[in-house]
């Protein structure tokens, strides 16, 4: 028997006797003295004849039989409210301040009850003056937080920070675009699982020891090389703990893919230019050198020698070409384009030229947007601007306008009445701006993808500047990819190891060190048997009793038939909604490797179940054979069958709020909350390690099964 | 064998073109050939005192060709028309036995001088 089991049944139990006892020897007591008295008075022949005594018995037995009756009864009366009082204290004591104990018996055990709740209605009053000073300091620390989130966000570094034992404990947006695959989370795994392993391992190793060494500020630095010819390159270092321990680890690095691809062919082309180009020229240098200093060379010969000459020249130019085209294709000669508003670009361009006599037509609808640094675009046509304005007549303005033309968004600038403007003086043009070093303007627009010209009609003189449109430009593996979510991961209280699964004492290991998967799924009906399939399917990861609120798996299924619409009432799940959704085989492909070595943990556990291994049977995969527990059966054991066990009762009973009450995701994170309360219940109860849990919702099965029979 | 006659072989046809006319002038009998395989044949039937050998050639490289050539009885002297700056080529080709360089581009005087040197020891 488990000290559970020994607290909770004798309560009651050897209360009730107790009571019945003494009630029933306070009944008793007086009437045998009195039989006695009655006895020892009356004349011998009357008290000792058998008819009479067995009056007396059965008077006696009578008494006695309705004596316990009441007493069972009044035991119970009794019982009962102590019990909702027990079970409140605990509750309050242990998880929901709020709770109150409702007890109307209209004697002491209400005012015990009202007494109690005073207490805890006190208790809570203080308590949660403390959660405001609590509050306004969480408040200042989520400032901080969320400074820390926006930096790591927007770096342009991928950063994972790694416990002691390299697990990936969060990462940024950047990192997290870098290493992670799509249902691959990598939050939680080790490092060696996402990147090469021997690498990391060596790494690792490499900053143990410097550590060891008492080397605290060590940074080495690592590349690695993905598949695909993808590269990183960055920098790993120790973080050490405020106590001075070793905290776990920081990787920073840049994705070089790009970089890396673009370097090996211009340092190819590099390369082969010498040797490519020696032979070509050490002809044309022999035969140059021939003709140059002989003069008898007979007629054919020195024919044949300028053609030669011709032919080698020719080879130079061709391969001359190749290098040009090899340059051109480095977006590195460039500025960093990004999408840009032309339109903006000229009105910054003219407001930058306060003075100049301007007319601006309006663009166009639907102007494309330009590939453009637009702060050097609004450099460049400054200057165009200050210039043409220095060739003003100064009586008609200075047309600007925009037009796409092709590939290309052209802005011209037109100027009527000009004299001696010199399109030369254009390309000689240098665009300045206050700290940085004047260049060019040739070089300014070339920079940016774009061109220059000029052209004039009778009177009008025009500077045409081109931009290319930015859906010509290769697709940057750039911030834009990177979606903005949650800082939620930065949850830098986990910083400690967590138990390795692998070491098999699984059964062993206390509740609140597991790590649990929590799922719930939403289905077409009720009866797999009949049918009915899975139409979405959510799991929340509980570690170290913490629920995580990032890494969480959620998928729409698509269930392969017709959703009946009373189930759609029920989850709000729609045909339209799981149209392209993946199949359930898929999805639970994904789950089961989202789950890993979890423990599984579902409300009613049974019969999401039933729907995973249905999911295994038809697609011929393999099973999920992680062990189970349910919260059902959990709550059901620590607060027996006087309250409701659904999850909206648990919920209400622990303070648990479901936001999304009938979604997969939104009921699995409930479940998630209420395992996470229920823990610390259960060890109050004896039941801590996996095994005792799994034993525990055996025998509470066994129980619900039995009382749902009366 | 006669010293006077040179074989040169460079798979580039401009370099052959220029390099007959200047040996030719200087009076030496002139062979080309446009490959290593080629290069070996004439060897054979025009019997050289002096080979200019381009380093980098399709069908067997200057340095085989140069082994083979040192590996005969009565071996031609060896010129090796080699690229700048490559110190380990020069390196390589030494070991192959070839008893000149010439970098490539060469002036027709030097050329001229390095052979006659050459012939003269």
């Amino acid at each position: 028997m488990t000290p559970a089991q020994d607290r909770q049944i004798p309560f009651t139990q050897r209360i009730r006797v107790r009571l019945v006892s003494a009630i029933v020897l306070l009944a008793v007591c007086p009437f045998a003295l009195a039989v006695m008295a009655l006895l020892t008075s009356l004349p011998e022949s009357v008290g000792s004849t058998p008819h009479f005594m067995l009056r007396v018995y059965v008077l006696g037995s009578i008494l006695t039989v309705v004596c316990i009756a009441l007493a069972w009864r009044f035991a119970d009366k009794l019982l009962s409210p102590l019990l909702k009082i027990r079970h409140g204290a605990e509750i309050v004591s242990r998880i929901n301040l709020s709770h109150r104990i409702d007890v109307s018996t209209g004697d002491e055990l209400e005012s015990l009850a009202a007494d109690f709740n005073a207490m805890a209605e006190a208790l809570e009053g203080a308590y949660s003056e403390l959660e405001d000073r609590v509050r306004e300091v969480t408040v200042s620390l989520q400032g901080e937080k969320s400074r820390l989130a926006s930096v790591l966000r927007t770096m342009v570094e991928g950063l994972v920070v790694l416990n002691e034992h390299g697990e990936v404990l969060l990462m940024n947006p950047r990192a997290r675009a870098a290493l992670c695959t799509g249902s691959n989370p990598a939050l939680g795994r080790k490092l060696t699982q996402v990147l090469p392993a021997q690498r990391v391992e060596y790494h690792l190793k490499q900053l143990r020891l410097g550590w060891d060494e008492g080397r605290r500020d060590m940074v080495e630095p690592v590349i690695f090389p993905l598949a695909g010819g993808r590269l990183l390159k960055g920098v790993m270092a120790v973080m050490p703990e405020h106590n001075y321990g070793l905290a776990g680890f920081l990787l920073a690095f840049r994705d070089l893919t790009e970089e890396a691809e673009r370097d090996k062919r211009v340092d190819l082309h590099l390369r082969k230019l010498p040797s490519m180009l020696r032979s070509p020229l050490s002809s044309m240098h022999s035969l140059a050198e021939i003709l140059a200093t002989r003069k008898d060379i007979p007629e054919e010969k020195r024919t044949a020698f300028a053609a030669a000459l011709h032919g080698e020249a020719t080879a130079c130019l061709k391969m001359l070409g190749e290098g040009e085209e090899v340059a051109n294709s480095m977006p590195s000669a460039y500025w960093p384009g990004q999408p840009a508003d032309a339109q903006s670009i000229l009105v910054e361009a003219l407001a930058a030229r306060k003075g100049v006599f301007a007319e601006l037509s309006n663009p166009p609808e639907h102007l494309p947007p330009v590939a453009a640094e637009p702060f050097g675009w609004v450099a460049a046509m400054s200057t165009v601007i200050g210039w043409l304005d220095s060739h003003s007549n100064g009586w008609s303005p200075l047309l600007a306008s925009i037009e796409a033309e092709g590939d290309m968004v052209v802005t011209t600038f037109s100027l009527n009445g000009t004299k001696d403007i010199s399109p030369d003086e254009l390309k000689n043009l240098s665009v300045e701006v206050e700290g940085e070093e004047p260049i060019s303007l040739t070089e300014a627009v070339r920079r940016n993808r774009g061109e220059i010209w000029t052209r004039s009609h009778g009177d009008d003189f025009e500077v045409r500047l081109g931009m290319v449109k930015a859906s010509l430009l290769p697709e940057e593996d750039g911030g834009a990819r990177i979606v903005d979510d949650q800082p939620e991961f930065y949850d830098f209280d986990l910083f400690q190891a967590r138990p390795g699964f692998e070491t098999g004492d699984l059964l062993s290991r206390d509740l609140s060190e597991l790590e649990f998967v929590v799922f719930d799924t939403e289905t077409t009906g009720l009866s797999p048997a009949k049918g009915d399939r899975v139409v979405s399917l959510s799991g929340v990861r509980v570690r170290r009793g913490k629920v995580l609120s990032s890494g969480v798996f959620h998928t729409l299924v698509d269930p392969g038939m017709v959703i009946p619409p009373e189930s759609i009432k029920f989850h709000g799940v729609t045909d339209e909604m799981v149209a392209g959704a993946p199949k359930m085989g898929e999805a639970f492909e994904d789950f089961k490797e989202y789950v890993g070595e979890a423990v599984l943990v579902a409300h009613n556990a049974a019969f999401d179940m039933k729907f995973l291994e249905l999911a295994a049977r038809e697609n011929n995969l393999v099973s999920m054979d992680n062990p189970v527990i349910d919260t059902l059966f959990l709550s059901f054991g620590v607060h027996g069958d006087l309250q409701g066990h659904s999850l909206d009762a648990i919920s209400d009973r622990l303070g648990v709020t479901i936001e999304g009450r009938h979604t997969s995701l939104g009921d699995a994170r409930a479940t998630a909350e209420i395992l996470v309360k229920l823990i610390p219940l259960l060890a109050a109860r004896g039941v801590r390690t996996l095994a005792q849990a799994k034993a525990f919702c055996d025998r509470m099965l066994i129980l619900r099964w039995q009382n749902s029979r009366y | 064998m006669s010293m006077k006659k040179v074989l040169v072989v460079d798979d580039e046809p401009n370099i052959l073109l220029s390099l007959e006319f200047i040996l030719e002038e200087e009076g030496f009998e002139v062979k080309t050939a446009g490959d290593g395989e080629e290069a070996l044949e004439a060897a054979k039937s025009f019997e050289p005192g002096i080979v200019l050998l381009d380093v980098a050639m399709p069908r067997r490289d200057g340095y085989e060709v140069c082994r083979l050539l040192k590996s005969q009885d009565a071996p031609p002297k060896v010129i090796m028309l080699t690229a700048k700056g490559q110190p380990l080529e020069r390196k390589k080709g030494l070991e192959v036995g070839a008893d000149a360089y010439i970098t490539k581009p060469f002036h027709a005087g030097e050329l001229v001088a390095e052979i006659n040197a050459l012939l003269e020891k």
